[in-house]
Order: structure tokens, then sequence, then C-alpha cells
């Protein structure tokens, strides 16, 4: 898998490097602490595949990291019309033309919700190109997003991601 | 026309100046159907806008806002001085005229009201005019004149049994030639072989605008199409209202929808998009919404009955998956099926549209399971490639073979060839989205007809929609749309062979039948400018020297070099060579000497001239922490001085500056190819109205055809 090919050593900023470029020693450590403590989930773990005629099936593994920490490897969903406070992560790059298409999509079924921390709920995060690394805590079941969509798979973020300096 | 009595013309000046804005004067706003009559204030009738068959169904509606403090007690609707329905009361059982809450501009325009009459028919051919007189609660009236068209047919020659429309989404004229050059060469000048859309014996130049805007979205471009009528942007089968009600917009009856009900033909819907999407929905539903999946997708069973829809096959699982906390997989009664249904995108109707049009009631329901309602009617449910070819040609089939979109032709046929996205990547892309098994358009396209060819003995609607030469066009996607024309035109052999005889209908012509295949719009402004000069491993080679740099030489200063070094025009273009491997698709991607595609109505995007390991541009490598950049992507002309700080987006190619603002190239409003084969083609020619083919071909299906 190609994001499983990716280097640890070249993600250098995870969900919790709190501050600013400059400080990125200091922030990696950090965020290696938390990489610790969250347990590694694979896309392709979600569900049963290939998926069944009656829809998703989730696996075991997933339900048994219901409200745990883990650490999660994918690309963000380029939205034409991104809602503040949550972006969509999933396993292959995807765009989603809202204004033409509205919900007629290319998402993945293994498609993650993920939730800003409350006190950047009203921020939408700029679209980035690549793979991201994530960590959080994880909420199952359905729920109604913010943006028309409905979600089964949810990543709660303790702090926003650090999009590194503007240059 | 508008005038208030007793004042008559005298008052006109002073409504036209008061105009639909003003909320204190009692008018009539809006007139339904649209007419330049009424939109003109009686200044000119011309061009006709609304037209319909003898007997074919419509909804009268208006609005009328009331003077300040008044209300709207009564609407009646004349056609020719005769009156044909007052609209007086709220909804009610068997009723089918209504007078409801103009909800959409009440706060600016207290009181106004939206009146009916449902499901209204005319069999008088020639132009009717449609008077809508309004009654205010201290006795005032106003009234709205607006005319509209019923078209005679006559008996003449043998009709057309079956009707297949072949519809390639965003499919333009260079689309059409792309996948001609792609797929069978050109030797000195002259295509090899001719696509099977291009083989067909009439050809015609068709206008695609919508009744509101030069450039159409999905939605109107196909009901267009199919109802003969003019339809605004993101509606499928209503006209605009004045209620914020997404499904009770004022209807006009599809062409299945009347040849079901007159002459008991079966409707067959097949698309490579989710099935609720705007083009396969445009053909039995009524919503001046396209995008509410739930109450869509419901409506495709509930009326089925009425549609003689039979067979219904595409992506978009997700709509027919209960959602909600009653079904779930045993988890904290949790549902996981991956079900998008929702209150917001469900439906009910009426009572006065399920009175007019015989319509289903509708329920909120989001918990509905409707795949084993669709069972339940009656319905083999087919939810992969090995489930279709095995399931035989039941009664009637449903397939869903994704949650939302099936996967892109190119994507789909890696999956059979095994092939990965990359070299690092250990599953296919199909694989990747949990669907590895999903049939290609010409599969399902030969299962639609064997099934409805079964079960139609008074012959059949089929519409099939080659979907994602659109997405992917507007994705600017060159190789994708390509293969995704590729696999339409594949689709559209089969029908060909169904009139002939031929191939997997061997032995059995359907001479009756006419196809044709058109588009509901372009996409993209997609051009064939030329060819690369490079093979595919210099092209590489050039990528990864030139990438985003730009020329430093005095004569082409700033220009990009990629572009410069690989764009060959002209006699540099040459003819591109693909070979075809024995599965009928290219057997690479990329050869050497590959087609290029500009577009005309593109967004900023970046262009290497590759295909593009994932059907989204991406640069695959760790998207933490790097940082947005610091200004707009600089243009590729005479711009050296921030070459040292990073304005272009790494390994994607040159910058390309976009024509329209947003991610996506957008529709166009140019004309596109229409192509017809089988009884009736004769009667598609010229250049017309994507109206006026609703009429020629239901001529040819009601009166006959000699051509």
């Amino acid at each position: 898998m190609l994001i499983k090919k990716l280097s640890f050593s070249v993600l250098i900023v995870s969900l919790f490097l709190f501050g600013c470029a400059n400080q990125a020693p200091k922030n990696e450590t950090k965020a290696n602490t938390a990489l610790q403590s969250a347990t590694e989930l694979s896309f392709r773990e979600f569900y049963k595949l290939p998926i069944g005629p009656n829809g998703l099936e989730p696996t075991a593994k997933l339900l048994s990291l219901k409200d745990k920490r883990v650490h999660l490897q994918g690309f963000m969903v380029k939205a034409e019309e991104p809602v503040a406070g949550i972006f969509m992560v999933t396993l292959v790059p995807v765009n989603i033309p809202e204004k033409e298409d509205g919900p007629s999509d290319d998402l993945p079924g293994a498609t993650v919700f993920v939730h800003m921390p409350l006190e950047d709920s009203e921020k939408i995060l700029a679209f980035r190109p690549g793979a991201w690394d994530l960590v959080g805590t994880l909420q199952l079941g359905a729920m109604d997003e913010s943006n028309g969509r409905i979600s089964y798979v949810r990543l709660l973020l303790d702090q926003a991601p650090v999009q590194g300096a503007v240059e | 026309m508008k005038n208030r009595n007793p004042l008559l013309g005298f008052v006109i000046a002073g409504i036209l100046a008061a105009g639909a804005d003003c909320a204190s004067a009692l008018t009539i706003s809006r007139l339904t159907p649209p007419s330049q009559l009424f939109a003109t204030n009686g200044a000119t009738s011309s061009p006709m806008i609304s037209r319909f068959i003898q007997g074919q169904r419509f909804d009268l509606q208006a609005t009328v806002r009331p003077d300040a403090g008044k209300t709207i007690t009564s609407v009646e609707f004349k056609i020719d001085g005769v009156s044909v329905g007052v609209a007086n009361a709220a909804p009610a059982a068997g009723v089918k005229t209504s007078l409801v809450s103009a909800t959409a501009i009440t706060a600016t325009a207290p009181g106004s009201v939206s009146a009916s009459v449902r499901g209204y028919s005319n069999l008088v051919a020639g132009v009717r005019t449609l008077t809508a007189e309004a009654t205010q609660s201290d006795g005032t009236k106003v009234t709205a004149t607006g005319s509209f068209e019923i078209v005679g047919i006559t008996q003449a020659g043998r009709k057309v049994k079956n009707v297949i429309i072949m519809l390639g989404d965003g499919m333009g004229a260079s689309h059409r030639t792309a996948a001609r050059i792609v797929q069978n060469g050109y030797a000195q000048g002259k295509a090899n072989k001719k696509l099977a859309m291009d083989s067909f014996t009439n050809t015609a130049m068709i206008m695609t605008a919508s009744l509101d805007t030069q450039v159409t979205d999905s939605a109107p471009g196909m009901a267009n199409y199919v109802t003969g009528n003019k339809a605004n942007s993101g509606q499928e089968g209503v006209w605009p209202d004045d209620t914020s009600d997404a499904f009770d917009g004022p209807r006009m009856e599809y062409m299945s929808e009347f040849l079901a009900r007159t002459q008991g033909k079966k409707l067959g819907i097949v698309t490579t998009a989710d099935v609720f999407d705007a083009t396969p929905a445009a053909n039995a539903i009524h919503t001046s919404n396209r995008g509410n999946g739930t109450g869509i997708v419901d409506q495709f069973l509930d009326d089925s009955l009425r549609t003689n829809l039979t067979v219904l096959m595409g992506g978009g699982r997700k709509w027919f998956l209960p959602s909600g906390t009653t079904f779930g997989n045993g988890f904290g009664g949790t549902s996981f099926t991956g079900s998008a249904r929702a209150t917001g995108s469900d439906y009910t109707l009426s009572a006065d549209i399920q009175a007019g049009w015989n319509a289903a009631a509708g329920a909120i329901d989001t918990s509905r399971n409707l795949i084993a309602d669709f069972q339940t009617a009656g319905w083999t449910y087919a939810a992969d490639h090995t489930a279709l070819a095995n399931a035989g040609t039941p009664a009637k089939l449903l397939g869903l073979f994704s949650l939302s979109n099936m996967n892109i032709a190119k994507d789909k046929m890696d999956g059979r060839r095994g092939v990965f996205p990359t070299t690092s990547a250990t599953t296919t892309i199909v694989q990747d989205y949990g669907f590895p098994d999903q049939p290609m358009l010409d599969e399902m396209s030969t299962k639609a007809l064997q099934v409805l060819d079964a079960n139609s003995p008074n012959g059949f609607v089929l519409m099939v929609e080659g979907a994602s030469i659109d997405k992917q066009a507007h994705e600017m996607d060159s190789t994708r749309f390509m293969v995704d024309t590729i696999e339409f035109d594949k689709a559209v052999q089969k029908a060909k062979d169904y009139v002939d005889g031929t191939g997997d209908f061997a032995g059995h012509a359907h001479p009756d039948t006419l196809v044709y295949v058109t588009a509901d719009h372009e996409c993209a402004g997609a051009a064939i400018i030329g060819a690369s000069k490079k093979t595919d491993a210099a092209l590489q080679t050039e990528i990864a020297t030139s990438g985003n740099t730009v020329s430093a030489v005095a004569a082409t200063l700033g220009q990009p070099l990629l572009r410069n070094n690989v764009v060959g025009t002209y006699a540099e273009a040459g003819f591109p060579k693909y070979t075809i491997a024995a599965d009928g698709y290219p057997e690479a991607w990329d050869p050497d000497n590959k087609l290029l595609i500009g577009y005309g109505a593109n967004a900023d995007r970046y262009e290497d001239f590759r295909t593009r390991p994932y059907p989204s541009n991406d640069s695959q490598q760790p998207g933490n922490s790097v940082a947005p950049l610091n200004a707009y992507p600089r243009n590729n002309v005479g711009d050296t001085s921030m070459s040292s700080s990073r304005p272009y987006q790494l390994s994607d190619g040159y910058f390309i500056t976009g024509q329209v603002p947003g991610t996506q190239a957008v529709h166009t409003g140019g004309d596109i190819p229409l192509t017809a084969y089988g009884r009736g083609a004769g009667e598609l020619g010229g250049t017309i109205d994507n109206t006026d083919v609703f009429f020629a071909v239901m001529k040819a299906v009601v009166g006959g055809t000699t051509k």
C-alpha cells in the first residue's frame, strides 16, 4: 500500500504539533509520544471487503476501537465547498465536485469525518494534497454532518492540524 | 400578460413599474407553463416556449402576490377562455387543484400564494391561451395571460416501438473524436474505423440551453430531451415555482410516463453514475433539487407502476440502504450500512399532485430498506458483475454496483487486468473502493436490452448514460474521459446490434427501434490540441527534468519548458497510435506520442501529460505540515522572480491558469452532435433545439414515420 510505504521519518508534523514550524524538534517529540499511545488503523480495516450487497459491515477491529485513540493515514478529500470544523479523509485521493454533482460522488465507503477541536470548529482547513497522518479519538455510528452527509466513522482531534508556516 | 380589472390596460404600466419585487401590489408574478407572452407582458409570443404533444400532461400554476394586508381567495385557470379549474383551498384528497402559501417568497411578499391545477392535458393542436384570474379578499381581481402550444401528430408510416437514448454526459464533438483516435487510429489522414456512434445514419447539431441559462447542467440537459420543455438548472421534470418544497414543483410529463400510460411501454435506466444523479433521474423523477437522493430513489420504486420502470442499473447503493438507529449491525443499535438516506432529501407529495398524477404519497422514512422493498415488489437485485451475468432475464432488474458513482472505465479495466495505480500499491483502485467486480457499461446495456426485450410486448424506452465522460472532463483527466467515451461507444454498439440483430443479439433484429446518441451538453471545452513529441520514457524524463521550470532563453523567457518540449501541434502531432488489447481497450494509457487534450473551460490546474495514478490529481507525498502557497500560483509567462519561493505545486507539472473560478472545469454552451440509427432516424437532422428532439421522436413513436 502506497501510504504504508511512506516513512514515518518524513511525517514531521502530526496533529499534536503545538505551535509553529520553528518548534519542530520539540513538537516532533510530542507527536511521537502521541503516536505511541494510538492504535494503528488502516482504512482497509474499517469494513469487510469487498463490500457486500447490503452495504458496509464494520470489522471487529473497527468496533473494538470505539472511543479509543487511533492513528490513521489517508488523503484529505478535496471538497469544492468545504465547511468549517470538519474535513473528510479517505484511503485514495478524491475530489468531490459538490457544485455540479452534489452527493453523487466518488467517496469510498471507508471515509472518516475528521472533526476539529471545539476551539477550531469555526475554521475551514485549507486543502493540501498528499498523505495525512491523523491521530485522535475514534467515534462510531451514524451522524448527520454539517456538510449534509452522514458519517459512520469520525475522528475527534485534540488539536487542529498545523499546516506549516506560509512561505 | 397581466392586467388588473377593472382598470385593465391602464394599470399595466403601473404593475410593470412596480415589478415582482413590490410586496404590496396585487399581481401575478409567475404563470406556468412559462411563455414569452407572459414574460414580455404581451409584447411578443415568440419563440414558443412550452410545447406538448396531444394528451401530454402538465401542471398549470400561478404565483399571486396580494395587496398589503389582503389575502388571495381563489385563482381560476382558463384555456382559450374556458375554465379548467379553480384553486381556492389547501390540497385535499382526490382534488387536483390547490392554493398554498408561496413559502419561498412570503418573507418579502407576505400572503403570496401558489395556485395549481395538476395533471392537465389538451388534445387540440395549436397555440392555446392560458389565463389565470386571481381574486383577492376584498374582491379585487388580477389576471395574467400566457400561451403554450399543443403539437399535433399525424398518423403516417410505421411506428417506432422501442426508443434507446444513448446519453454521453458532457460528450462534445472533441470527446467523440478523441475516442475515435485512441480506439481506432488514423492512417494517412483517415480514420481506420468509425466509432459505433459515428456509423449512425443521421446527424443533427443540438442547442442545449436550459430555461434559465445558455450553459445547462445535466438535470435540465437531460429533461429537456424527454419532456419537450425547458427546465431550470438543477431541476428534473418540473418548472420553477415559488414554494420551498423541492417535490411540489409544477410538473411536465416525461416521454417514459406518457408512453407507459398511453401505450404500456416499459422503462429502463442504466448509468455509470449514482442512479439518483441528474441524468438518470431526469427520465422519471419530478423534483426541483437534483441532490435529493433519498426521495429520488424512493420515487423510482413508488411510482414504478406509473412509469413502468423495469430496469434500473448503476451506482448509488447508499440511497437504498436503511439508515438511522433502527437498523444496524449489532453495535449499539447504530447503523454502519453506508446509507446516505436523510430526512432532508426525502419526499412526500401533496394530495393535489397525488390526484393529478396518480402518484404515490411518499414518506419520510430514512430507515426504509429500499433494496428489500424492490425485491418484495418482484425485482431481482444484482450487486456485482457476476450476479448480473447470472441474473438471466428476470421480470424486473435492479443493479447497484457501488455506493455512489461506479468507478471509471479506466480504473475498472485496470481492476480486471490486475494493474495497480502505482508501483508501491498492492491493490487496484476498484479493490480500494471495495467493489472489485463492477460491470462495464456495454455489459449492463446488453443485460438491460435482454430484460426489456423479454418483458415489453408494447416496446420500451431505455436511457443509457456514460456518466464519467462528463465527470472526468470536469477533472480535466484526459485519459479517463477518453476511456469512458470508449466504454460508452461499446454500449452504443450493443444498441446498434439490438437493431440489426448482430453481436449479442445475433439473429434477432429489431428494426422498429430508434437509437440516438447525444449529450446533455459539452463539458470542459475539450479540444484535441495535438500529440506528445515524446516517447513515454522520454516524457517521464522530461517531466523529471523540466518539471515546473521555465525557459531562460530570451525568445521563450518564462515559458514552461515541459509544455514547450512536449506539445506537438500541426504536423508535429501526426497520428497517435494506441495498441488495442484483447479486452478491447488500449493496452497502455500512456503510449509513445500520446494524444493531448486542451481545455477551453478549465479551472486552474497542473499538467504533466501523463495519466494520473488515481482519479484525482494528488502528489501522494506527505501532506502534513505542507504550507499553503504564499500567493496565487503564478503564470508561466515571464515571471521568474518567485522561483525561489516555490510558486508551483510540486511534482504535478506546470501550472495552467483557469478560464473559470473554482477547481473544476465547467460545462460549455456550444452545440453538440447527435447521431441516430434505426426506425425514425431520419426525423432527426439539422441544427435543432434539444426540445425539438422530443417532438421528432414522439412523432415517430405515436404517429409513425417513413424516415
